[in-house]
């Protein structure tokens, strides 16, 4: 009973913190809310199979996302009929992000907020993702490259560069 | 200015929410998914795969175990080996050299080398009981008690000799007895193998060869050992100004 409350108590934590967020990095991916509910929803039981089956884990968060990102690609898979190579001929397996004018309709989001993410936008799709990550959800370069299957040191790179050309594109 | 207005877009960002009533709608989906998926008994893992899956250097230490294990093995099996056997090595060159480098004192060291003679003289026995006594065995063991016998001379043992004849005096004799009563067991083995076999095949005459090559061995030490005793007589006499007891009176002459 203890471990089961043990678990029990971590998931209910990640779910009271990581929500949110998750459900930003989904719906700024998809560009459709209901989709992106469904997809953590069906992350968060994922990861709970993991845990009650006593699967080691080292970062409960970056597990998190990296299982919404995979999930994320499927949806992509089934709904565009995109092939895994042509997946990964463009972007290595990344899915930048999917931000419309639809988009923020679904959403309450003040100016500032739209711009930045509009310049995200913008920016190469080598570099939308992992400077969202980094810039608003605050995820370590570490974590980052665990759920977008690069290495550290390429994450690291990207970041600098994403935020150098992001920044660059506020002083115009 | 602009570093606010990033800053405020990140705000802007973060305050993109799901309303209470999604979250709660998702948390009443994941209650219902955890009750019926409870957390999984541990496994019933044994102690050993327990070890092998959390302790770091379990493989380590396992293949030092077992290299233990197997030297243990082997060490074991090398102390019946015979000469021309594949352990022999092992029994000459490791084992028996550890087990000197246990003894602590010269006189105990010496103690042992006398016994590694006692125990080539046993092997040479098995051989001619097998009737596999032959020229290069017998060149091998006399090579080995050779070197048992330096090794004893090399010691400071005729230090210590001199400073209690009457002890060495009697260690000497039992060294004598126990060489003639190994050698005796080896004759008594050579015809009774002559007798079970042909001439042909049997040790040619290697027993002889080999306790002459011994004799001489060893009388050299014990000879020498009786010079010691004698010099320190004459010395003691011309100290003491008193009358030589021992003069001539040496053990092997």
């Amino acid at each position: 009973m203890k471990q089961q409350d043990k678990i029990t108590k971590e998931f209910t934590d990640l779910y009271n913190s990581q929500t949110d967020a998750l459900f930003r990095y989904c719906f700024f991916r998809m560009s459709d809310r209901e989709q992106a509910k469904d997809i953590i929803q069906e992350a968060f039981m994922r990861v709970w199979d993991m845990l009650r089956k006593d699967v080691e884990v080292n970062n409960l968060r970056a597990l998190l996302f990296k299982v919404t990102s995979n999930l994320v690609i499927d949806w992509y898979r089934k709904k565009k009929a995109i092939s895994l190579d042509s997946m990964m001929e463009t972007n290595e397996g990344d899915q930048g992000l999917q931000i419309s004018d639809e988009s923020f309709e679904q959403i309450e989001i003040q100016s500032e907020g739209k711009i930045l993410l509009t310049k995200i936008q913008k920016l190469d799709s080598t570099y939308q993702q992992v400077v969202y990550l980094r810039f608003v959800e605050d995820l370590s370069p570490k974590e980052i490259a665990s759920i977008v299957n690069l290495s550290v040191n390429v994450v690291s790179v990207r970041i600098n560069r994403g935020i150098e050309i992001l920044k660059k594109k506020y002083e115009k | 200015m602009k570093n606010n207005k990033l800053k405020k877009g990140i705000r802007d960002i973060k305050d993109i929410k799901l309303s209470s009533s999604e979250k709660l709608n998702l948390f009443t989906n994941f209650e219902s998914y955890v009750k019926n998926h409870p957390v999984l008994d541990a496994p019933k893992v044994n102690i050993w795969s327990s070890f092998f899956v959390h302790y770091k250097y379990s493989y380590a230490i396992s293949a030092l175990l077992l290299c233990i294990f197997v030297s243990a093995s082997v060490t074991y099996a090398a102390e019946s080996a015979l000469p021309g056997d594949i352990l022999y090595p092992i029994k000459i060159y490791i084992t028996e050299p550890v087990k000197a480098a246990t003894k602590v004192t010269q006189k105990a060291k010496a103690k042992y080398e006398e016994e590694r003679v006692m125990i080539r003289l046993d092997e040479v026995q098995e051989l001619v009981k097998k009737g596999k006594f032959e020229d290069t065995i017998r060149a091998q063991v006399e090579k080995e008690v050779e070197k048992s016998v330096n090794t004893i001379n090399n010691m400071e043992i005729k230090k210590i000799r001199n400073k209690d004849r009457n002890e060495n005096a009697s260690s000497t004799d039992d060294f004598r007895k126990k060489l003639d009563s190994h050698f005796q067991n080896i004759r008594k083995a050579d015809v009774e193998l002559k007798l079970d076999i042909p001439k042909e095949h049997d040790n040619k005459d290697q027993v002889e060869k080999f306790e002459r090559k011994i004799k001489v061995q060893i009388g050299g030490f014990i000879n020498e050992d009786t010079e010691a005793r004698d010099t320190i007589d004459n010395k003691n006499n011309k100290d003491n100004n008193a009358k030589d007891n021992n003069r001539g009176r040496g053990l092997y002459r």
